[in-house]
């Protein structure tokens, strides 16, 4: 743990400023704090009432960052994640496959603005029913390492938990709309290029 | 300088790993819900053949207030006698001990139709020794063919769900289902599904609320029901716990983990509640009886109210007494105190004086109820 935490230390005071210039992968891992809209809907009577409600997630991640050829844009990469964590009020497993499409705009000197899409596929672990589909820009701030992403989504249910209820239906799923609450944090290390 | 390596890059994702879940790690006062000898019960009827001692074990699992399950019950050769065991009276927060006898009634409900289900024609009489009124019911009970009544299934289903409801407007046809399950004279139903009516009760009920925790007799009486730790629950198997309150997996890790709150700080949290979550749902409906003291009226309203839980799980609702109203009704009277809660609940109901005996909620959960621990047949025969 302690020879982790030194690497880690290292990692930030001495990291170089530029990739090797042969590099295309970098691996990276994140940390996501978010918020999951989730709609209860029931049907009596041919009448449709629903109320919804937000629930707060963390996620851990970890993925591969491909910068694309300079004939693509010298500054593009797509990066694919697999994300994994809980929904704290349901206690479920949320499990995210996301795959971003960004282009770093340069600020100055390592300071750059990684701006693009980054649409994920959000699985309930213990309810699938309750997955979604998230369509999602990413604005965010670079600095070496180090990113910030703000990631606002409009959600897409793949699924609802249906059943009977009285003399009519009850349908639980994921909020369709837009959820506001998403933010990221990235740690690209460039020493681990290949 | 040569970054951080590959397998060091492997132990930092793996401990932030740990420091991620560590919440939900067992140990540090963690504990999961629902498992352990109090809550065995549920498995209903479990290993149990006898028509008599499964009757019994229908009946441990019936609502009581508070969970205090204040029953006791003697198994004969063709009866069961039901008694009230006193030494598990609510105290002030149920002051005149109607809460605690309706829930002897739907323990009797429970009882009635197990015994049916399993074989058993059961005759009821209700306080059977004048001279002895813990002695609250003698079931008879003659061998038959079994024959299962609907609502026998739901039994071991019912849980009381302390959770938010949708809050919206009920079915055209839920009061009508719930006032066909009422079937005696004496016992009314009143259903507030309207806004304005719904306003009113979930207004009064929180003032009632706030006057329970004012009230600090009232308040240290349901306080002492609060089981807190594994040990306290399989110890009592009683009372009201974290995982039966309604409470979301976050919120219930974290309380397990910081401890028991205090007097005080539990009743910031049940006014916050009652204030938001548990005021929520289709309609709040107040059962009443022709005389609000008589014990056997009590009795068999217990035995409809829970009928009328059965009936909900049975039917996918959910369902939550809430009894601050009645609760605050009954201190005023036993201390003589200037009544306010008592023509709130005489309007409500559309009578000039309140007979008002139980009140609830019902409506669709957002989220499903846990179970409440139970004390085993063998402690409650004896």
């Amino acid at each position: 743990m302690r020879r982790c935490a030194l690497a880690f230390a290292c990692a930030l005071a001495f990291w170089p400023s530029s990739a090797r210039a042969e590099a295309r992968f970098t691996p990276f891992t994140g940390v996501a704090a978010g918020q999951n809209g989730e709609r209860l809907r029931v049907r009596f009577d041919g009448e449709e009432q629903y109320e919804d409600r937000w629930l707060w997630n963390t996620r851990l991640s970890a993925g591969l960052s491909l910068r694309l050829p300079e004939t693509v844009g010298p500054r593009a990469r797509l990066d694919s994640s697999v994300g994994f964590g809980v929904v704290y009020h349901t206690g479920h497993g949320q499990l995210e496959l996301r795959e971003a499409a960004l282009y770093e705009l340069p600020i100055a000197g390592d300071l750059s603005l990684p701006v693009g899409v980054a649409p994920a596929v959000s699985v309930d672990t213990a309810s699938s029913a309750r997955s979604s589909l998230a369509l999602a820009p990413s604005l965010g701030l670079a600095w070496r390492f180090i990113e910030i992403a703000y990631r606002p989504s409009y959600t897409l249910p793949l699924g609802a938990e249906r059943r009977r209820v009285f003399t009519g239906t009850r349908e639980l799923s994921a909020r369709p709309g837009i959820s506001l609450v998403e933010f990221s944090l990235f740690f690209h290390p460039r020493g681990l290029d290949f | 300088m040569e970054a951080i390596s590959r397998r060091s890059f492997g132990a930092w994702l793996g401990a932030g790993g740990v420091l991620f879940v560590a919440p939900w790690l067992e140990g540090c006062g963690q504990y999961p819900a629902e498992e352990g000898e109090a809550y065995a019960p549920w498995d209903f009827p479990g290993d149990e053949t006898r028509p008599e001692r499964v009757a019994v074990a229908a009946a441990l699992l019936a609502a009581s207030p508070h969970n205090t399950q204040p029953w006791r019950f003697a198994i004969r050769e063709t009866s069961i006698d039901v008694y009230f065991a006193t030494e598990r009276r609510l105290g002030a927060v149920d002051a005149l001990g109607r809460e605690q006898h309706i829930g002897l009634g739907c323990a009797i409900e429970n009882l009635m139709l197990a015994a049916e289900a399993h074989g058993r024609s059961p005759t009821l009489s209700w306080l059977p020794s004048p001279a002895d009124p813990e002695h609250v019911a003698h079931i008879e009970l003659t061998e038959s063919a079994p024959k299962t009544p609907p609502l026998y299934h739901a039994i071991a289903h019912r849980h009381t769900n302390r959770g938010a409801y949708l809050d919206g407007k009920p079915p055209g046809d839920l009061e009508p289902a719930l006032g066909a399950l009422v079937d005696d004279a004496d016992v009314e139903l009143t259903f507030l599904g309207t806004p304005e009516a719904k306003s009113r009760f979930r207004q009064g009920t929180i003032a009632a609320a706030h006057a329970i925790v004012d009230d600090q007799e009232m308040w240290n009486a349901s306080h002492r029901w609060w089981r807190q730790t594994k040990a306290d629950i399989e110890a009592y198997r009683d009372g009201m716990t974290i995982d039966a309150m309604g409470f979301g997996d976050g919120l219930r890790v974290l309380a397990k983990l910081t401890g028991a709150p205090s007097a005080a700080k539990a009743a910031e949290y049940w006014l916050d509640r009652t204030e938001h979550e548990q005021t929520t749902g289709f309609a709040f409906v107040l059962l009443s009886t022709t005389d609000r003291a008589s014990r056997p009226q009590q009795l068999r309203l217990g035995r409809i109210f829970q009928r009328i839980h059965l009936w909900t799980a049975s039917q996918g609702l959910a369902l939550q007494p809430l009894n601050q109203l009645p609760e605050r009704q009954d201190r005023e009277e036993q201390l003589s105190l200037a009544p306010r809660f008592g023509p709130l609940l005489a309007e409500l109901s559309g009578r000039a004086n309140s007979t008002v005996q139980m009140c609830f909620r019902i409506g669709v959960e957002w989220d499903p109820a846990k179970k409440s621990p139970r004390r085993p047949l063998g402690w409650v025969v004896q």
